[in-house]
């Protein structure tokens, strides 16, 4: 062979060799675990806090007493939407071990077999806490129940991070402008006008591609607007309380039978108010807001520029070591909306967002069952829910409260997000998580052009009408079972 | 002299048009690697001067961040390059030199590659590659960008390789050289200029792709320099640190920009001749 | 019939060798395209089993879907803007550095007007978000300097402003590739031709109009060929800078599609999506090709 042919070989040859080894091939069992926000990592030069770091300590000891196991943490990559991550990982098979979705999201797709059910192993004895008969006994209650799928029976996530939402103010320029914390929307829009006029920014509110605070406020909204209406749309007599789980008032099949029965549609003047208040306030929202996400808004906060923003308990621990910070700050609760601000109010306090919906709804893709290292996943999730583990991992992030039983050394800044899930819980689902995908995103879309003046109320209703029947045909497809006509 | 000095005054206007235009295209690329030198805070103050001293350390954390994407691609773009290579010319060849039943359908079926617009085969591509069990690894990458840059290579090849004349490879036949000593040590050593120019388009457009991996690779460990730089950026973005983001962005440009400087005569001589054949 | 086969076994070594190619080819070339023209008359999510709808998905697309409409907009407005940039600002550019008398010279800014071919895409399109941002961005300081404060604006948050900002992307639009190729087109017109004309006191910008253009016109309906496709299937620019927003005034089909695809996993829906986009490439080229024909024959 002349030499030049040989040279390619050998070339070839090892290109091949460098593919294949690409193709990682381990003696020791991978445990991967998407931690999400627990993601630990060495501090960057764009970290103005320390970043989490505790589930290192946690893997170390774990690897000592279990040589055979290697953990690794993943996280997806930032930038791009968790869930169309997750979903690519599950539909592609390539998910880790262990991973992070939200209980809604998660029982919302629970029938396509992604999940592996965590019940019967929450009946098992957990190995780590001493004198434990049964796992689940170590969490609160609401963290099981809120986990629980549709059927009553499956548990497919275990949510275990309380979280709130409030509004964060500063102090300073309050006092400044001379204004007080609001109870009523009508006072909140007042505030916000001398806000205005006093040359600051109101609200800092973040309307580009995503969808989290546009989502909360239009469920808050809703639930105090369509108070008058829920027995009727969950198509029951009498009242429907607010209980502690999200949207578990009201589940995903009555909001189909309700849209279909036109109880619950666009074109109801009542439903429509939700829209109208919610562009009285952007209104008093910063500049631009259509191309401002929340880490744009968080700045305008921090800098301050604006005198408000709304966050939810992860920006607790944020916001108190920040060193840009240089004012006081405070927190108060979403406005009640009464008879001043629409007619429709019943004067009802503002529901909460939140509940067990914080960092640390952990999910074992049905991927693991089929790679043989469910009880490995199993038994290294046992090992990090002890409280022992559980809550210093919990403070060193300071994003959630641990909905565990045992309270001892607790991160106390939490607490006032606890608190507010005694207020209950929003009953009916909003645009994001109520139907579809493709309606979240359709809604978004046609309520950034209502606010941009593009639309009016009527056309926006209108194209918002379609896209909500739209959905909920599509739902009834994709479930059968429900017996619900077209 | 009267001559002389209107021909400088003609080419005065010329110059000083273009040069305006070469220095809008290139400012945002200036800006960028200026204030890559320059602390957040300075840029702040002095956002359009010269770096008052040199930041060395965006670069610093800059690199951390992105020399693994990096690596990335180069893995892929090296591999699938020679990959590319190999088999287009080897095809060229075979089209160029020989007769055989079937050939021109054969070469029409190739060309009609060029009709397939990448949208179309996006989503039944992934299919594919996920039904192999290949995402999440280079393969994913390497096999599909091999098979889609065959197209230009093979003709532009082709084409070349039938210029050369019949008898180059009638004398080495009678010397005693067999075919494929004739492809190697004969037609492959005269299309040098041609095959790097090839190679480099083919480099140049395996490192800018961005859909395909970001489709098919989610390890972040894998991902190649464009979609790690849309990570890399939404952080550094997201807090106001310009200054390494920059550094960032210089780092992922200024290899490829250096390779061309060194190798820009072929990829122009090569741009201009194929092109404009086909 | 039995002299094909001989043939073909005579020359088997031929077959062998274009297989490796021809393999790879099949696999991620031919069959995908015929998966997406199957694909698009089922509604499939990808991995539980497809329900067939017949023309459905084109129907919907065609006649009732609000945001395939807009990207249909969207960009056909790109696309003439783009093609009608492609054969003109190059061109400029090219007769510039074409009649610059000192070759050294000239062979400088012809390198230079490719540097920008060469920076990753990525980092442009990267540096161009930069650029309209609106708090720290160039575009928005730059015109606070020259006294236009007023004007500045969130360049990618404003409907009026959006797509005007995406068509703006890359001023002054020398795209090296189209300069390249309209240079070397001039490059190759003969030299007699030009003293020719001189003699004839056709100088100038009547040379340009009477001889250049006439004689490039073969470039200039490549470029209008190339920057046409690209221009229709074209949607990262918008991807990474806007996503379509806000409110769809940036959606384009080929982002359409991948959102279909991968965000809202209507696999079926996303491969209609394509299967449009791809007949009307077809159709556009062939009425480019018999346009070309016909006209060189007239010639």
């Amino acid at each position: 062979m002349s030499k030049s042919v040989k040279v390619i070989s050998v070339v070839v040859l090892i290109f091949f060799i460098l593919g294949i080894c690409s193709i990682s091939f381990a003696e020791k069992k991978v445990i991967r675990m998407d931690a999400r926000e627990y993601y630990p990592r060495e501090r960057l030069s764009t970290d103005r806090w320390n970043p989490p770091t505790y589930l290192w300590r946690l893997e170390k000891e774990y690897e000592t007493l279990h040589p055979d196991i290697d953990i690794q943490f993943i996280r997806p990559p930032e930038g791009m939407d968790a869930d169309v991550w997750l979903t690519t990982q599950l539909t592609g098979g390539t998910t880790p071990e262990i991973s992070e979705q939200l209980f809604s999201e998660v029982n919302r797709n629970a029938y396509k077999g992604w999940y592996v059910d965590l019940a019967p192993f929450l009946e098992k004895p957990n190995p780590y806490v001493k004198d434990n008969k049964k796992w689940r006994d170590i969490f609160l209650e609401i963290a099981i129940a809120t986990g629980k799928a549709p059927d009553g029976k499956s548990q497919y996530v275990l949510p275990i991070g309380i979280t709130g939402t409030a509004i964060f103010y500063n102090k300073d320029i309050f006092k400044k402008v001379g204004v007080k914390v609001p109870g009523t929307w009508k006072e909140f829009i007042d505030i916000q006008a001398k806000i205005k006029q006093a040359g600051y920014i109101p609200f800092a509110f973040p309307m580009a591609g995503e969808k989290m605070r546009a989502n909360w406020s239009l469920r808050t909204i809703q639930d105090m607007i369509l108070d008058s209406k829920m027995a009727e749309i969950k198509g029951v007599k009498g009242t429907v309380k607010r209980t502690a789980i999200e949207a578990s008032a009201i589940s995903q099949k009555e909001l189909v039978q309700a849209i279909k029965k036109g109880v619950y549609s666009v074109r109801d003047p009542q439903w429509q108010e939700q829209l109208r208040l919610f562009k009285e306030w952007s209104k008093y929202w910063e500049d631009g807001y259509l191309g401002v996400d929340s880490q744009g808004a968080y700045m305008l906060f921090i800098n301050g520029q604006t005198a408000m923003m709304y966050e939810s308990a992860a920006q607790i621990k944020p916001i108190e070591v920040d060193p840009l910070r240089k004012f006081q700050y405070g927190l108060f609760y979403f406005p009640r909306i009464t008879k001043e601000s629409s007619k429709y109010a019943t004067g009802i306090s503002a529901a909460a967002v939140g509940g067990v919906t914080g960092a640390g709804a952990w999910i074992i893709p049905s991927t693991t069952k089929d790679r043989g290292l469910l009880n490995e996943a199993i038994d290294w999730l046992m090992f990090i829910t002890a409280p022992q583990n559980y809550i210093p991992m919990a403070n060193d992030l300071g994003a959630a409260a641990p909905a565990l039983k045992a309270r001892k050394g607790l991160d106390k800044r939490l607490e006032p997000f606890v608190k507010s899930l005694e207020r209950g819980v929003f009953r009916v689902e909003s645009f994001y998580r109520g139907l579809t995908r493709e309606y979240a995103e359709s809604f978004y879309q046609i309520l950034q052009q209502y606010l941009a003046d593009k639309l009016t109320l009527q056309q926006a209703c209108d194209q918002i009408q379609i896209e909500m029947e739209k959905a909920a045909n599509a739902l009834i497809d994709a479930r059968p079972e429900w017996g619900i006509k077209k | 002299m009267n001559r002389k000095f209107k021909e400088l005054k003609h080419d005065l206007l010329f110059h000083i048009v273009i040069t305006v235009l070469v220095f809008i295209s290139l400012y945002p690329f200036i800006f960028m690697v200026i204030s890559s030198f320059k602390t957040t805070e300075e840029l702040y103050h002095n956002f359009f001067g010269l770096p008052s001293y040199f930041e060395y350390r965006n670069y610093a954390d800059a690199w951390r961040e992105v020399s693994p994407f990096f690596l990335n691609t180069i893995i892929v773009s090296v591999i699938t390059m020679v990959g590319v290579l190999t088999l287009s010319s080897i095809d060229a060849y075979v089209f160029a030199r020989f007769i055989f039943p079937g050939k021109e359908i054969i070469f029409i079926l190739f060309l009609s590659l060029l009709m397939i617009p990448g949208i179309l085969t996006l989503v039944p591509r992934f299919l594919v590659v996920r039904d192999l069990k290949l995402l999440n690894t280079y393969w994913a990458l390497i096999l599909p960008y091999i098979a889609g840059g065959q197209v230009m290579p093979v003709f532009i090849l082709r084409s070349f390789f039938s210029s050369l004349p019949k008898e180059l490879f009638e004398a080495a036949k009678i010397d005693g050289a067999s075919e494929s000593q004739c492809f190697l040590k004969i037609a492959l050593p005269l299309s040098k200029s041609i095959l790097f120019t090839v190679s480099l388009m083919n480099f140049l457009n395996t490192w800018n792709e961005y859909i395909w991996p970001l489709v098919t690779v989610t390890k972040a460990e894998l991902f190649p320099i464009t979609v790690g730089l849309v990570v890399f950026q939404s952080r550094y973005s997201g807090s106001a640190t310009w200054g390494p983001l920059f550094a960032g962005y210089t780092i992922a440009a200024l290899p490829i920009v250096i390779l061309f400087l060194f190798t820009m005569r072929y990829y122009i001589a090569g741009i201009t001749s194929g092109a404009l054949k086909a | 019939m039995k002299s094909l086969l001989e043939e073909i076994v005579k020359k088997r070594n031929c077959y062998l060798l274009l297989l490796p190619t021809f393999v790879l080819l099949f696999i991620f070339e031919y069959y995908p395209v015929f998966s997406a023209i199957y694909n698009s008359f089922f509604d499939w999510d990808g991995f539980t089993s497809p329900r067939y709808v017949g023309l459905n998905n084109f129907i919907q697309l065609i006649f009732k879907d609000p945001v395939m409409s807009v990207s249909a907009k969207n960009i056909t407005i790109l696309t003439v803007f783009r093609v009608l940039i492609a054969i003109t600002i190059p061109l400029i550019a090219a007769e510039l550095v074409f009649n610059i008398f000192n070759m050294k010279i000239a062979y400088v800014y012809r390198a230079l007007f490719v540097i920008p071919m060469v920076v990753p895409s990525m980092v442009n399109l990267l540096v161009w978000k930069f650029v309209y941002n609106p708090q720290y961005g160039l575009l928005n300081k730059f015109l606070k300097i020259i006294g236009l404060s007023s004007l500045c604006r969130a360049w990618l948050g404003d409907f009026s402003t959006t797509l005007y900002a995406i068509l703006f992307l890359g001023f002054p639009w020398i795209s090296s590739l189209w300069f390249l190729i309209f240079l070397a087109g001039l490059q190759n017109i003969s030299p007699d031709i030009f003293d020719a004309a001189k003699i004839d006191g056709v100088t100038g910008l009547n040379r340009i109009r009477f001889i250049d253009i006439p004689l490039i016109l073969g470039q200039a309906k490549l470029v209008l060929i190339l920057s046409t496709i690209n221009a229709l299937q074209g949607y990262v620019g918008i991807m990474v800078l806007t996503s379509g927003g806000p409110g769809n005034s940036t959606m384009v089909p080929g982002l359409y599609l991948y959102n279909n695809a991968f965000y809202f996993n209507k696999m079926g829906y996303a491969c209609s999506i394509g299967v449009i986009l791809f007949s009307i490439l077809l159709l556009l080229t062939y009425i480019n090709l018999k346009y070309i024909r016909s006209s060189e024959e007239s010639q």
